[in-house]
C-alpha cells in the first residue's frame, strides 16, 4: 500500500529533524537577543547614524 | 592621535546608468504584465502568435520585473549607498561597467530567448543554461566589486544595510547555482538534473528564496539607508535591526516547502516549511515596525513629502504581505489559497507595494541630488503616489475576491454529492475580476509614466554631477574602540569576510536540512511499477508543453481533497514523477489540472485535443485559453530526439541500452497511429506535426497509474 506515511517512515530518525531545527533556531535567536540587549547604547547610536553622516 | 584626511570620489555615472535601466525595465516589465493581465480576460489579445501568447509572455513579465526592474533597482541603491557608507570609492570602475552592461545584455537575452520558447520550465528560473552561466559570471563581478570596496573602506563598522547586501549576494549565488543544475542537450536546451519531488523541492527552495533574497533582503538594505536619509533621522532601533537581520536570513531559507503543501512532497518537509514560515512573522514585523517607527515624530513631514509617503505605504505593504505569507503557509488556509488568484494578489501587494514604492521613493530622492536641482514637481509625485496606491488596491481586491470565489466554487458539492460547478464555470465567473485587475494595473502604470515625465523634466532642468567627493581618515591597522565595551557582534561588524562566511553558514543550514534528506530518499521514493518513462514522441510533446509555458496556467498535481479527487481522479503520488525532468506541478490553475488528463476518467479523443489546441472555444465555449494554431502547422523537429534520450539515460531514466538509435523510428510509429486515429475523426494531418507530439503527451498524463491497482488508494 502506498500511503503518505511511507515517506515519513522511510528515513531513519526523521523526527529528529524538526526538533534539531527548532533547537538551532532558538539557541541562535537567544544569542542574538542576548547580545542586542546587552550592547552598548552609544555604540548603537553611532552606528545608526552612519547613513546620515556619510558625506 | 590625529590622522590626515584622505580624499576620494563617489561615481554617480554608474548610479545614473542603473537608475535609467531600472526605469526602462520597470516600464517594459509592467507593460508585459498588463498585456498578460488583459489576455486572461480577452484571449484574442494572444494574437494567435507564439511570441505573444500568455505562456511565453508571462515568464518575460516575471523575469523582467524581478531581475530587470528590481535587479537594477538593487544595483542603483548599492552603487550609491555602499561607497558612502564605506567612505571609499567603488573598487573598480571597469568592473562596475562590466556589471552594468553584462546585466543589461542578460536581460535582453532573457527577453529574446523566453519569447522564442527557450525555457527550462522552472518558474523564475526559466532561463536556459548559457544565460545561467552568464548570470553567474556577472554576479561574481558584482561580488568582487562589492567586497573589494568593503575591504578598502575607511569606516570600521558595516552598517546594517551592508549586511543585508552581503547576505543577498552569497545566498543568491548559492540558490542560483543549486537550482540551475541542468544537463545541456544542445545550445539552448537542457534538462533539470533533478526529477519530480526533488526537482520540486529544490525549485521552491529557490523560488521562495528568490522572493526572500532578491525582492526582500536587498530592498531592506535600501530601506535601512533611504528611509533614514529621507526622514533625516536615524533608524528607530539599531538593536531591532540586528535581530531583524539574523533572524530573517536564518528563518527565510527554511520556508520554501510551503509552496508544496498537500502535494506529493514528504510530510515532514511540508511541516518544516509551515513552522518556519510562521516564525517569519516576527523578524519581518520587527523590520517593518523599525522602518515605520523611524518616522516617529516626523509624521508632519510625511504629509508634505511624497518620498516619505511612498516609503510608508511600501513598509505597510511589506507588513501586510509578511503577515499574509505565514497565514498562507498554514495548511488549512493554503488548501483554499493555493492554485488560485489569492497567491497572485499576495505577490503583487509585495511587488507593487513594497518593491515598486521603495524604488519610486529612492528615485525621487536620488534624481534631484544627482542633478543638483529640486524635483520638477512635488505635486506630480504626490499624484503618482495616490494613483499608484489606488492601482494597488484595485489590483489586489479583485484578485482576493477571485481567489476566494474560485476556491469555494471548486469545493462546492451538490446535495447528491457531485461537483456543483464545471471548471470552466469557475473561471468564467471571475472574468470580471480579471478585467478590474487590469484596470488596477493600468492605473499603477499611469503613475509610473507620471514619474518618468517628472524625472525627465528634473533631469532637463538640472546639471548632472558626475562625481562627488568625500574625506575621511584611513583606517588604523589596530582597532581601538572609541568608547565603552565592545561586544562580539561588533567584532563581526568589522569583518566583512567573516560576515559573508557566517551568513553563508546560516543560510546553508536551512538548505541542507531540507534538501539532503530529500536526496537521500531517492532510493526510497516508492517507484510505481506501472509508471513508465515517456516514449520519444511523448518526450517531444512534453518539451513543447514546456516551451509554450503550459505550466503557467495548468498544474499537474492532484491534492488529496475530496473535490480534487472527484474532479480529476486519485491524488498524485511521489512515485509518478520519477521521470519528470523538470517537474511540471505548476503553481496556478487558470485552467484545470492536467495530471490525470490521459486517465480514463478524463480522457478525451485525439481529435478533441486537436480541435481544442486549434481553437479552445470550439470544444469548450467560453474558454479563456489561447489558441495554438502554429502547433498544427509546424513540423516536429526530431534532430535532437536521440540526444534527448541519451540525456535522460544519463539522468537515470531506464531506457534500454542503445534505445536512442531506434527512438526516432518508435516516434514515427506512434505518430502514425495518432494521425490514423485523427483521420478516423475526419482530421487529415501529416504525422510529423508538433500537435501530434502534444496529443501523445497529454494522453500519457495519468494513464500509467490506471493499470496499477497497488497505487490506488481510496480516500476515506
Amino acid at each position: 500500500m502506498m500511503k503518505f506515511i511511507n515517506y515519513l517512515e522511510s528515513i531513519t530518525g526523521i523526527s529528529i529533524y524538526p526538533l534539531v531545527s527548532l533547537v538551532l533556531f532558538t539557541v541562535f535567536f537567544a544569542v542574538v537577543a542576548l547580545y542586542v540587549f546587552t550592547a552598548d547604547k552609544r555604540a548603537m547610536e553611532r552606528k545608526s547614524h552612519m547613513p546620515l553622516d556619510d558625506h | 592621535m590625529t590622522q590626515s584626511l584622505e580624499r576620494f570620489h563617489y561615481d554617480n555615472k554608474i548610479v545614473k546608468a542603473f537608475m535609467y535601466a531600472t526605469i526602462l525595465w520597470g516600464v517594459v516589465g509592467m507593460l508585459a504584465g498588463l498585456l498578460i493581465a488583459f489576455q486572461m480576460a480577452f484571449p484574442g489579445l494572444n494574437f494567435n502568435l507564439p511570441y505573444t501568447t500568455f505562456g511565453r509572455v508571462r515568464p518575460v513579465h516575471t523575469n523582467a520585473v524581478i531581475f530587470a526592474f528590481v535587479g537594477n533597482g538593487i544595483f542603483m541603491g548599492v552603487y550609491y549607498a555602499l561607497p558612502r557608507l564605506m567612505k571609499a570609492s567603488m573598487y573598480s570602475r571597469r568592473l562596475s561597467w562590466i556589471h552594468f552592461w553584462g546585466w543589461q545584455a542578460i536581460i535582453v537575452a532573457a527577453a529574446v530567448t523566453l519569447l522564442s520558447g527557450f525555457t527550462t520550465g522552472k518558474e523564475y528560473a526559466e532561463l536556459e543554461w548559457p544565460v545561467d552561466i552568464a548570470i553567474t559570471l556577472i554576479w561574481v563581478v558584482f561580488g568582487i566589486n562589492m567586497f573589494m570596496t568593503i575591504l578598502k573602506r575607511r569606516e570600521r563598522h558595516l552598517y546594517v544595510a551592508v549586511w543585508f547586501w552581503i547576505a543577498t549576494w552569497v545566498t543568491v549565488a548559492m540558490l542560483h547555482i543549486v537550482n540551475s543544475f541542468e544537463l545541456p542537450v544542445s545550445f539552448m536546451k537542457s534538462y533539470s538534473w533533478y526529477a519530480g519531488v526533488q526537482d520540486a523541492l529544490v525549485q521552491w527552495w529557490y523560488g521562495h528564496n528568490a522572493v526572500a533574497f532578491f525582492l526582500t533582503t536587498p530592498y531592506l538594505g535600501l530601506m535601512y539607508y533611504f528611509v533614514p536619509k529621507a526622514a533625516n533621522r536615524p533608524v528607530y532601533s539599531y538593536r531591532w535591526s540586528i535581530i531583524h537581520f539574523w533572524a530573517l536570513i536564518f528563518i527565510y531559507i527554511w520556508a520554501g516547502p510551503h509552496h508544496l503543501l498537500y502535494t506529493a512532497l514528504p510530510d515532514w518537509a511540508q511541516s518544516l516549511g509551515t513552522v518556519f514560515s510562521f516564525m517569519l512573522i516576527f523578524p519581518s514585523w520587527a523590520g517593518m515596525l523599525n522602518g515605520l517607527m523611524t518616522l516617529r515624530g516626523a509624521w508632519d513631514k510625511v504629509r508634505e513629502d511624497p518620498i516619505l509617503k511612498f516609503f510608508v505605504v511600501a513598509l505597510t505593504c511589506y507588513g501586510m504581505s509578511t503577515f499574509e505569507g505565514p497565514m498562507l503557509s498554514l495548511k488549512n488556509v493554503n488548501a483554499i489559497s493555493h492554485f488560485t488568484d489569492w497567491t497572485v494578489a499576495h505577490v503583487h501587494v509585495g511587488a507593487l507595494g513594497w518593491n515598486g514604492f521603495i524604488t519610486f521613493g529612492a528615485l525621487y530622492w536620488l534624481v534631484p541630488r544627482m542633478f543638483g536641482t529640486p524635483l520638477y514637481s512635488k505635486k506630480l509625485a504626490a499624484n503618482h503616489f495616490w494613483i499608484g496606491t489606488l492601482g494597488i488596491i484595485l489590483y489586489a481586491i479583485p484578485m482576493y475576491w477571485a481567489g476566494f470565489t474560485q476556491a469555494l466554487m471548486w469545493k462546492e458539492f451538490t446535495p447528491e454529492g457531485t461537483l456543483q460547478y464545471q471548471f470552466l464555470q469557475t473561471v468564467s465567473n471571475i472574468r470580471p475580476m480579471y478585467i478590474l485587475r487590469g484596470v488596477g494595473g493600468t492605473l499603477y502604470l499611469v503613475g509610473v509614466f507620471l514619474m518618468v515625465y517628472n524625472i525627465w523634466k528634473t533631469v532637463a532642468a538640472g546639471k548632472f554631477i558626475p562625481t562627488e567627493y568625500g574625506e575621511a581618515p584611513a583606517l588604523s591597522k589596530i582597532y581601538q574602540p572609541s568608547h565603552g565595551n565592545t561586544y562580539w557582534h561588533s567584532w563581526i561588524e568589522r569583518r566583512p569576510i567573516q560576515m559573508l562566511a557566517v551568513s553563508l553558514v546560516v543560510v546553508a543550514i536551512g538548505g541542507l536540512f531540507e534538501l539532503i534528506p530529500t536526496f537521500l530518499i531517492k532510493s526510497n521514493v516508492p517507484t510505481i511499477a506501472a509508471v513508465k518513462p515517456y516514449t520519444p514522441l511523448e518526450l517531444e510533446g512534453r518539451d513543447i508543453y514546456i516551451r509554450e509555458g503550459c505550466y503557467t496556467c495548468h498544474s499537474q498535481m492532484v491534492r488529496p481533497f475530496r473535490d480534487e479527487v472527484a474532479r480529476y481522479g486519485e491524488y498524485s503520488k511521489a512515485g509518478e514523477f520519477v521521470y519528470d525532468h523538470p517537474f511540471q506541478w505548476g503553481s496556478k490553475r487558470t485552467g484545470p489540472d492536467l495530471a490525470r488528463e490521459g486517465h480514463s476518467k478524463n480522457r478525451k479523443s485525439d481529435s478533441w485535443h486537436y480541435n481544442h489546441m486549434m481553437k479552445p472555444t470550439l470544444m469548450s465555449p467560453g474558454s479563456l485559453m489561447p489558441s495554438y494554431p502554429w502547433l498544427l502547422d509546424a513540423d516536429l523537429d526530431t534532430s535532437l530526439t536521440a540526444s534527448k534520450i541519451k540525456a535522460m539515460q544519463t539522468l537515470g531514466v531506464p531506457y534500454a541500452k542503445g534505445y536512442e538509435k531506434i527512438a526516432v523510428a518508435d516516434l514515427n510509429k506512434q505518430a502514425a497511429s495518432i494521425a490514423e486515429s485523427l483521420a478516423k475523426d475526419k482530421i487529415k494531418t501529416a504525422p510529423n506535426k508538433e500537435i501530434i507530439a502534444v496529443i501523445a503527451y497529454l494522453q500519457k498524463l495519468g494513464r500509467d497509474i490506471e493499470s496499477n491497482k497497488e497505487a490506488t488508494v481510496t480516500l476515506k
